[in-house]
């Protein structure tokens, strides 16, 4: 039977968003780690352009492995392990991973043996990623989150009670959590933050805003996956009562941490009015164990609607429309174009996949907040709400996006 | 391995090729600015997401998003058959999604198309037979083959002459080819032409198809950029027309060859060659020029980049020979028209410095420069800049458009002034494709608040 997928792959005007190889990157940029892009080197390599915003500042261990077609018919993988081997001699970093790319995807790369010998030539913890350069940064970043999760307690085994004390690195970068509040801190309600990229939250002061957020009502941040904290803060992250998932590609994590150390999970981010609901919501995840994405318990409230539409990622986009539900009074559906969506919106909402689908939801909307490039598939009466988001329009629009938490 | 003293230095790999670093520099063109040289052709590129954004990207920040689109693919479209199937739908949706149908589509297949061998004969084919109206033509963003054989970039200036139709030829037409900075009116080549009684014509002159079909009336060929040697001369083969190589030399003796070439060539064409004839005259300026730039320069070292100048070991030499300190060289190969300023080079010079771009270590620029960021020193491109932290440098891409014993005078000037006036380098490198718009922001540093960016978007039209 003739698959007609291709209308759901097809995109004659917009662009495709940021790629799970740069989502990898962009996740392990601060850790202290070594990145590796098994790529032939050229079209993956404009990460740094499009998709990563640290690069002339703050230095990473970011590579690509500069795949040739010989290497990749013959199997020589012992070209990559003996190369990225010269690189970590050289830089000794934290762990390795391996990102792979369409062709070493396809030609069945045994990445486990790969990063076993990386393992035992250097020393070095090393894990594969699963990435094939065809699916989105949700997915991508989300999955990298995922293997150092598993790297940092899978295999030592650590014990949640073990784990317990102050990391040495939170807010290893340059920018240090504002006061933690007052009170006493052991009546805190422990948080980890999960999915803090710049793709996401792009305005780095976004998330030590949050941090503060969180302290001045009863929360102690054990730790910020994506920004700003090392990778002691983060291995203590299973100390924490309760996991703030603030973008899909946190949600991997956060499930797995919800199965090996049963850290219940809120979803969202605190924007306007919906700051207090998610913050609600948070404390009592944390006191019933059960997740919560608090948005979407919002906008069921209100019923959906039928002419506002708030359209990109849906863990940000959710939290901005409960925002102006709650101001307003009316419903919002959310239209996710990004692949990471189970659990994270509702029936009501919509799944467009390919400009034509896109189009055709977008055109059923009087109201609709968007990413700049979306402008144009929108109908031509639409009221149009621009909302930056650097994972589609890359550096289009960087100077106008503007922070949401607050 | 990162750095090596030139006498050092193999050729052409000075450098093993192990992982791979990509600074911040975007200045050169891709496939996308290329493929958007001739005039309303459509390019769709047919491959993974990751491997998308960097394309489409491109497209948009120059503001040619309404002549790309894209198809992706997934691990389906693998399994299922060879790609045939969703490269000849998906790009038969995009065509007809598009106002109107392009005279020319440039159909990008990528290496998941090699590696799985898909039938690209076939997926031709099949387009042409439902839009015979449009010319399809067969390019390559093939990554994985581009270090053991021609990369995209050369194949593409080979694919963007295929829509030409050779036609009748049309006396004392010349087409200059090849390079993506155009030569500009009174550039030393052009003159030359013209005084020849030629009517010399550039890719990057066409504004309309029939403007740039008409390129299939020449006589002659004359290419400058040594990545389009193979596409050019395969072009004049078709157009049974002359072909002659003249790259930007930066050496006397190699200048007066290319002149001898050139007057040979027009000469079979029935053109009495415009010669320049004062060409002792010329090199006496030249001479003073270099002198000019020495006294400026006094001991400001110089460092130089490829990305700069087709000639960069060349261009070593000619300053080295004149008393300018030139102290190292940004390359990852060498060409082989370079052998012979190499071999100066490593006799005369045989303690410069080639420093890699792309070795891990160029990721802590200190490890390359061996020192912070000087005062003072003179860059010869954007890569160069970028290593040494200086805005004093010359913001060009290959060889800009100077040829010729002007060209050195041009080349001289330019660094001239680039000593006298410190550019924004952190806003400028990051900018892809020179000469284009350039619709974007640019991370920290940028000096562009983003409201200039409607202005930019009002002076380019767009």
């Amino acid at each position: 039977m003739m698959r007609e997928n291709w209308k759901r792959q097809t995109f004659w005007s917009l662009p495709v968003f940021t790629g799970d190889v740069s989502g990898v990157c962009s996740a392990l940029y601060e850790l202290g780690g070594m990145v590796i892009m098994h790529d032939p080197s050229g079209c993956n390599s404009t990460y740094n352009t499009h998709d990563e915003i640290r690069w002339m500042d703050m230095e990473s261990l970011i590579f690509l492995s500069g795949l040739r077609d010989i290497d990749a018919i013959t199997g020589n993988d012992q070209k990559l392990i003996d190369d990225i081997a010269e690189s970590a001699a050289l830089y000794h970093p934290r762990f390795i991973a391996i990102a792979n790319s369409p062709v070493p995807w396809l030609i069945g790369t045994d990445f486990r043996a790969v990063c076993s010998k990386v393992t035992r030539v250097t020393g070095i913890p090393a894990f594969h990623v699963e990435t094939n350069a065809m699916h989105d940064y949700t997915y991508g970043a989300g999955q990298a989150f995922l293997e150092l999760a598993k790297m940092l307690w899978e295999e030592s085994g650590s014990p949640k009670e073990d784990l317990a004390g102050p990391a040495e690195d939170a807010g290893l970068a340059e920018d240090v959590c504002p006061a933690e509040g007052s009170g006493d801190s052991s009546r805190r309600i422990r948080v980890n933050i999960l999915g803090a990229t710049p793709l996401d939250f792009t305005v780095r002061e976004q998330i030590w805003t949050l941090k503060k957020i969180l302290a001045d009502n009863g929360f102690e941040t054990v730790s910020v996956w994506g920004m700003g904290d090392g990778l002691e803060a983060l291995r203590r992250a299973p100390v924490a009562d309760v996991n703030l998932v603030i973008s899909s590609a946190g949600i991997y994590a956060a499930r797995f941490m919800k199965e090996k150390y049963n850290i219940p999970f809120a979803a969202g981010i605190p924007v306007g009015a919906f700051r207090d609901t998610l913050l609600g919501a948070l404390a009592e995840a944390a006191k019933t164990g059960q997740d919560r994405v608090p948005y979407l318990e919002v906008l069921g409230e209100m019923g959906g609607s039928s002419t506002r539409a708030v359209c990109g990622e849906p863990v940000t986009m959710g939290s901005v429309a409960a925002d102006r539900a709650l101001r307003g009074q009316a419903g919002c559906n959310i239209v996710c174009l990004t692949e990471t969506w189970e659990g994270l919106i509702s029936d009501a909402d919509h799944r467009p996949q390919g400009e034509e689908e896109i189009r055709q939801v977008l055109a059923g909307y009087q109201d609709v907040t968007a990413d700049p490039m979306l402008r144009i598939a929108c109908g031509q009466g639409t009221e149009f709400h621009e909302l930056p988001h650097f994972a589609y329009s890359g550096r289009l629009y960087l100077n106008q996006i503007k922070p949401l938490i607050g | 391995m990162y750095r090596v003293e030139v006498k050092e230095a193999q050729y052409p790999l000075p450098f093993p090729q192990r992982l791979e670093y990509n600074a911040p520099v975007h200045g050169t063109w891709n496939i996308v600015h290329i493929s958007m040289l001739v005039p309303g052709a459509h390019s769709i590129y047919v491959c993974s997401d990751n491997c998308m954004r960097g394309v489409v990207m491109t497209a948009a920040e120059m503001g040619c998003q309404d002549r790309f689109s894209c198809v992706t693919l997934s691990e389906m479209d693998v399994m299922t058959d060879n790609l045939e199937t969703i490269t000849i739908e998906g790009t038969a949706n995009v065509i007809d999604h598009l106002e109107k149908h392009p005279p020319v589509v440039f159909l990008f297949l990528v290496c998941l198309h090699v590696f799985v061998s898909s039938d690209e004969e076939y997926i031709l084919k099949k387009l042409r037979e439902r839009y015979p109206d449009i010319c399809f033509v067969r390019c390559y963003m093939d990554c994985v083959r581009q270090k053991t054989g021609p990369t995209p970039d050369m194949k593409l200036r080979g694919f963007e002459y295929e829509p030409i139709v050779p036609r009748r030829q049309v006396p004392g037409r010349v087409n200059v080819l090849g390079c993506d900075v155009p030569y500009p009116e009174g550039s030393e080549l052009l003159e030359v032409l013209g005084r020849s009684g030629c009517d010399a014509r550039q890719l990057q002159d066409c504004k309309t198809y029939e403007e740039y079909q008409a390129l299939g009336e020449a006589q002659l060929n004359i290419c400058t950029y040594m990545n389009a040697q193979s596409g050019i001369s395969e072009l004049s083969g078709r157009m049974d027309c002359g072909y002659l190589y003249l790259p930007p030399a930066v050496d006397y003796e190699e200048i007066r060859e290319e002149y001898r070439q050139l007057e040979e060539a027009l000469a079979k064409i029935g053109l009495k060659a415009g010669m320049n004839c004062r060409m002792d005259e010329e090199e006496r300026l030249c001479e003073e020029a270099l002198s000019h730039l020495k006294d400026r320069l006094g001991d400001t070292p110089v460092v130089i980049d490829y990305t700069c100048h087709q000639r960069p070991l060349g261009i070593a030499k000619l300053f080295l020979e004149h008393g300018i300190c030139v102290e190292r060289i940004y390359l990852d190969s060498v060409l082989e028209e370079e052998k012979p300023a190499l071999a100066w080079l490593q006799e005369h010079a045989p303690q410069l410095e080639i420093t890699a771009t792309m070795r891990p270590q160029a990721i802590r620029r200190e490890l390359l420069t061996g020192s912070a960021p000087r005062d003072r020193v003179l860059a010869l491109g954007q890569k160069a800049a970028w290593f040494e932290q200086t805005g004093y440098f010359v913001n060009m891409i290959e060889s800009g458009g100077l040829w010729g014993y002007d060209g050195i005078r041009k080349l001289c000037r330019m660094a001239e002034e680039a000593l006298d006036a410190e550019k924004d380098m952190r806003d400028i490198v990051p900018r892809k494709g020179m000469g284009w718009p350039s619709l974007c922001d640019v991370p920290s540093g940028c000096s562009l608040p983003g409201a200039d960016q409607a202005q930019r978007r009002e002076e380019h039209g767009i």
